[in-house]
């Protein structure tokens, strides 16, 4: 009972960092920002979801499950390492080939726009190449 | 839990929606590298629709091969050929539109044959009432292979198995010849090699910590394919996944360094020479070729292991070739056939 | 407890965020927001496996597969990253007749290199 607890508890946290992070890749407005939401979110939010996997799997005791969760445990690790890796190539990509960032445009007294007439990617440098 | 409640039509509806935009967005893109990266991801799919499935071990391979390794070699040959392409050529415009017509036929005829398939999972359709059976009854006490997929893979339908190897040999002797075809002074046609001193070493870092176990995952992969999923070819789709990550990582010398292109192409070969060797050896002890049965006298087990031990030598087989086929691929494709100057 | 309606709608709720994160390998706008876009949908695929042999009562079969796939993914999106960063770096110095591709024709050339960009960092302080 406090096992099925803990599981729906780790898996119901984790459905919250997928939606967080599915939330900023679609409404961020640049690259940079994009990665960021998925580097955090979706590490964090894999871990929870195996960690609740590898719970309810112990819960019934014997040497194949253990067998099984240390696996699982096998995986959230390399998935630890693995994820933030990918995400740090892919920004590493991105910043190399120069991908526009957003800044909020300035006004000609010196003060930051307003949220609703934001620009995105203030003067845009888009090579063709950008695009494949 | 039984096998019809596990068929979800949810899950079935969405990976479908989700597969058919993926395939209009890979055919609808302008850039090669995008639509290479929406192929990926169909292939993410349809990985998730066989686990789904149960087909276990056509998804081991889908994950191994589609998802990674036919994603790099896609990526790979569009970042190649990417600066030769020019758009909006009128001679394409007309192939393509007759390539167009030629699949909307295809499509058609395929659509109109699916009605004669059986249907899911069904006992009475006839691939399950002649063949299967026998497989699955008998399969354990012939071979002693617990999974009846690799006994029937390399045992029952051994010579398939053999021209499969056969023909990712094949792929990798293509991809030598239509790259390795200028003198070495003009072979220079791609980017020079990042001067990146300091950037990688995050990468290198997790490299370093994952390609150890990713071999000894494959090695546990390939002998274990008689109790689970996994085998020869996934085992060694893994194995040459990880010379492919050193190489991204590092870069090509650095990989060429730890597995050099000699070794590669004596494995290609090797592979399927021993395949193709324990065929000829039980055919020089008497029985058909492929026939493992023959081998028992020699080992001195019974005639069901030695079928076991015989599956378990084709599969180091099909892992050799398919690793060394692998990194052969990548090496031609990452350095555009000179293996001098690559990722 | 019987947790499997549980992990059915864990399992649809997932599929879900996979269909709203396909948006971004539809929509782009640069190749590098699709490789975001594969490597989040590869992960919760990896999460997915897990689920779906949970449900089925088979996760021992399923683990092995779920391992390959959440180390080859990692490969995917480095391969996807580095090829890429190539097509960033200046081309070949001198082009030469000898690099047009001997099946693509007389009339084609070879691309050039994006022209460099101001450096993102000195924006910044503007």
């Amino acid at each position: 009972m406090i096992i099925d607890i803990l599981v729906i508890t780790a898996m119901l946290t984790g459905l919250l960092f997928f939606v967080a992070t599915t939330v900023g890749i679609i409404r961020f407005p640049d690259f940079y920002s994009r990665v960021h939401a998925a580097g955090k979110g979706d590490t964090l939010s894999t871990t929870l979801f195996l960690g609740g996997a590898i719970l309810f799997i112990l819960g019934d005791f014997s040497g194949d499950t253990l067998l099984t969760a240390g696996k699982l445990l096998l995986i959230v690790f390399y998935i630890f390492i693995a994820s933030p890796t990918a995400t740090h190539a892919i920004i590493d990509a991105g910043y190399e080939f120069r991908v526009p960032y957003w800044t909020r445009p300035i006004k000609d007294n010196g003060t930051q726009g307003d949220e609703e007439n934001e620009e995105t990617l203030d003067n845009g440098f888009y090579p063709e190449d950008l695009k494949g | 839990m039984t096998w019809d409640a596990s068929l979800l039509w949810q899950f079935d509806i969405l990976i479908l929606l989700m597969m058919v935009i993926c395939a209009v967005t890979a055919l609808a893109l302008e850039g090669l590298l995008s639509s290479a990266i929406a192929t990926g991801v169909y292939s993410f799919l349809i990985c998730l629709m066989w686990t789904h499935m149960m087909a276990v071990d056509v998804a081991f391979t889908e994950a191994a091969v589609g998802a990674a390794i036919s994603t790099v070699i896609f990526l790979g040959t569009a970042q190649y050929i990417s600066r030769w392409i020019k758009k909006d050529r009128p001679k394409e415009q007309g192939i393509k539109q007759l390539t167009l017509v030629i699949a909307m036929i295809c499509a058609g005829m395929m659509l109109a044959a699916t009605r004669d398939l059986p249907d899911w999972a069904d006992t009475a359709s006839p691939a399950s009432t002649h063949l299967s059976p026998g497989y699955i009854e008998q399969g354990y006490f012939e071979t002693a292979t617990p999974n009846v997929v690799t006994a029937v893979l390399a045992d029952y339908r051994s010579y398939d198995t053999m021209f499969e190897v056969v023909v990712v040999f094949a792929a990798a002797l293509v991809v030598m010849v239509l790259l390795r075809h200028t003198s070495h002074k003009h072979r220079k046609v791609l980017h020079l090699r990042p001067k990146r001193e300091g950037r990688d070493t995050v990468l290198r870092g997790a490299a370093q910590s994952i390609i150890p176990v990713m071999q000894i995952f494959a090695l546990y992969v390939l002998f274990h394919g008689h109790y689970s999923p996994g085998g020869g070819f996934q085992g060694g789709v893994i194995f040459g996944a990880s010379f492919i990550l050193l190489a991204l990582c590092y870069n090509l010398k650095f990989s060429m360094n730890r597995f050099k292109e000699h070794a590669v192409l004596w494995c290609c070969a090797g592979g399927v020479l021993l395949y193709a060797g324990i065929g000829a050896a039980c055919l020089s002890l008497g029985m058909n070729f492929l026939g493992y049965g023959a081998l028992a006298d020699g080992l001195g087990v019974s005639v069901v292991m030695a079928r076991s031990h015989g599956i378990l030598a084709v599969e180091i087989g099909v892992g050799i070739t398919v690793m060394a086929v692998m990194v052969s691929l990548y090496y031609d494709l990452a350095s555009g056939g000179d293996l001098e100057d690559g990722l | 407890m019987n947790l499997e309606p549980f992990f059915i709608a864990m399992a649809v709720a997932i599929l879900f965020l996979m269909l709203c994160n396909l948006y971004r390998v539809v929509a782009g706008p640069t190749v590098i927001d699709r490789m975001l876009g594969m490597n989040v949908i590869g992960t919760k695929t990896t999460v997915l496996i897990v689920l779906i042999g949970i449900i089925d009562g088979r996760v021992a079969l399923f683990i092995d597969i779920t391992l390959a796939y959440a180390l080859l993914n990692f490969i995917t999106t480095i391969a996807a990253a580095r090829f890429y960063q190539r097509l960033a770096q200046p081309a070949p110095p001198e082009p030469r007749e000898s690099m047009v591709a001997p099946s693509a024709g007389p009339e084609v050339k070879v691309v050039d290199a994006p022209p460099a960009a101001p450096d993102p960092v000195r924006k910044e302080t503007r």
